[in-house]
């Protein structure tokens, strides 16, 4: 068989064990535990870091000295240092992202929200120059590694 | 700024693209065997100091005792094929990559001091037996004449990268409009 027949009937096989390997709970890391796309936006953006509109990971724009003042009188989450700029106050808001499939589609979304929604918090964020609600191009390189190898490795055993 | 990268011989049967998919595993092996809290044929890496347990970055981090190298985890999802050709392949960070310094800072337990043999986490090293172990969960097939006639690692890595990025492409956001 040449080497374009072996690709084409890959490309085949692969879209077909997609689904499968869906329902099979291949892909959950990308909606539950330390891996999932959810963890790691709130690991990156309590550490401080956001996303530029260009993909690179940078540091979320500092806090003004009035609101660092405010954030001195008032209870903090445990996340939280009055100086530290990593949308956390109460911590809600990161709290309540989540994550699920469709098929092999992934939403990540917004739960919830006590004073005002957890998505309105988060848009806010982004119109004023921290926008953290995405992925990076190295996290996006390294979750399709990840998902790379284990459709490989399905592949491989067809 | 040092280079962090490792090249790694392969038997000749592989060309340069095979070379390259077989590196992309190899990442993959490093990266998980990182997260385990695992160097080099599995040897646990020295565990971290209570100085940095207790700091606010490994707190929200929400990092276990494991080492696992991982804080936001952008350095071991930095990692890259650098190199290929037939029989080799070099992996590592691209040249000008900031995270060269956290890697040389983890491999030489230097952390921005003198190196520290008792901190030295080398999650770059890799035996014979675990590039042994790689090679051999491909699964490939040989006909007699040494060619592959069965899961070429480079046509299998072309279809399933095809198929990541799609999933990656239709990750859907929902954020408040």
């Amino acid at each position: 068989m040449k080497a374009s027949e072996r690709l084409a009937e890959l490309a085949k096989k692969s879209k077909t064990i997609l689904p499968d390997l869906a329902s099979a709970g291949a892909f959950n890391f990308l909606v539950e535990g330390k891996e999932s796309v959810p963890s790691i936006i709130k690991r990156r953006t309590r550490l401080g870091r956001g996303v530029s509109n260009s993909g690179e990971l940078e540091p979320l724009k500092p806090l003004s000295p009035k609101y660092v003042e405010r954030r001195k009188k008032i209870k903090l989450s445990e996340n939280a240092k009055p100086k530290k700029s990593n949308l956390t106050l109460t911590g809600s808001m990161l709290d309540s992202i989540n994550g699920f499939r469709r098929g092999t589609t992934f939403i990540f979304s917004f739960f919830g929200g006590t004073d005002k929604p957890n998505d309105l918090k988060a848009r806010y964020a982004r119109e004023n120059g921290r926008p953290f609600f995405k992925l990076s191009t190295t996290e996006t390189n390294g979750i399709a590694r990840k998902i790379k190898s284990i459709i490989s490795k399905a592949l491989r055993q067809l | 700024m040092a280079w962090i990268k490792t090249e790694i011989k392969l038997p000749k049967l592989f060309d340069e693209g095979d070379s390259r998919a077989i590196g992309e595993e190899l990442i993959n092996f490093i990266v998980e065997r990182t997260k385990s809290g695992k160097g080099v044929d599995g040897k646990k890496f020295p565990k971290y100091s209570e100085a940095y347990k207790d700091s606010f970055e490994f707190k929200v981090a929400g990092k276990s005792s494991t080492v696992d190298l991982t804080l936001s985890g952008e350095m071991l999802d930095s990692l890259t094929v650098i190199e290929a050709a037939q029989g080799r392949v070099v992996i590592g960070f691209e040249k000008d990559d900031p995270n060269n310094d956290k890697a040389e800072g983890n491999i030489l337990g230097s952390y921005g001091r003198d190196p520290d043999p008792s901190k030295a986490r080398n999650f770059m090293d890799l035996s014979e037996r675990e590039v042994t172990r790689v090679i051999n969960s491909l699964n490939i097939q040989l006909d007699d004449g040494s060619n592959i006639i069965r899961n070429k690692p480079s046509e299998i890595s072309q279809s399933a990268l095809q198929r990541a990025l799609q999933i990656v492409e239709d990750f859907n956001f929902q954020e408040d409009e």
